[in-house]
């Protein structure tokens, strides 16, 4: 999959742990992971947009573009 | 799914039944050929081989069809509201409807063959029974393909499901 997830990196930057992005953001940690690690195979446009109001980010600044 | 229970327990007693006529038949049929009392056969048969060669074809049509049967019923073990779209249940979904198409091809090919050996005539028949319009070939390869068919649906709706599963 060329679309990579920065997740990390952001949660890092802001000092947060996963478990309390998911709790924030209303996702389990389980799925959280599996968006972490890339597995996902979309993501809704609601959870993004939650992830950005909670991180205070852009969606450019979790995803990125990388030819396979 | 209310239908679901009723159809388990239908196949569960059909193929039950099945095997034991299955089993009975088999049995029967070799003691009877091999003792040479071929008088208690209704086959109507001019030779030994002809009636060898029909208790042949009849056996392995039969055995074909158990097998399809078995698969369904595998198949319709395993489903269960929460337990639909499978790997497993595509894959006895498409042996079932192989089994019941190559059943058929066997049976009419067979046949074909038996009446240009033994009676030297051409004949391809496809609607032998008549006075149920179920049972005939052409209905037969159509439900074989229909379960095929269904499977590559099944095959759709797993990775629609998986595709479902995995949007955060």
């Amino acid at each position: 999959m060329p679309i990579l997830i920065n997740l990390d990196e952001v949660l890092q930057q802001r000092e947060m742990k996963s478990k309390d992005l998911a709790e924030k953001i209303g996702i389990t940690t389980a799925n959280l992971s599996i968006l972490k690690t890339g597995k996902a195979k979309a993501i809704r446009f609601s959870t993004l947009a939650a992830i950005c109001e909670t991180l205070d980010c852009q969606p450019g600044d979790i995803l990125s573009y990388e030819p396979d | 799914m209310k239908s679901l229970q009723p159809l388990k327990t239908l196949i569960n007693f059909l193929f039950i039944i099945i095997c034991i006529v299955f089993t009975g038949i088999s049995i029967a049929l070799f003691y009877v050929a091999l003792s040479g009392n071929l008088e208690f056969l209704s086959i109507e048969a001019n030779s030994q081989i002809e009636i060898f060669s029909k208790i042949i074809t009849l056996i392995l049509v039969f055995a074909l069809q158990v097998m399809s049967i078995y698969y369904l019923r595998e198949f319709i073990k395993d489903v269960s509201p929460k337990n639909l779209f499978t790997i497993q249940q595509i894959k006895w979904l498409s042996k079932t409807g192989k089994l019941m198409i190559l059943a058929t091809i066997v049976y009419t090919v067979l046949n074909f063959l038996m009446k240009v050996i033994f009676e030297n005539r051409i004949e391809i028949s496809v609607l032998n029974n008549s006075e149920n319009l179920f049972y005939n070939e052409i209905f037969l390869l159509i439900i074989g393909l229909f379960f095929l068919f269904l499977s590559h649906v099944f095959n759709s709706a797993r990775i629609l499901k998986e595709e479902n599963e995995l949007t955060i």
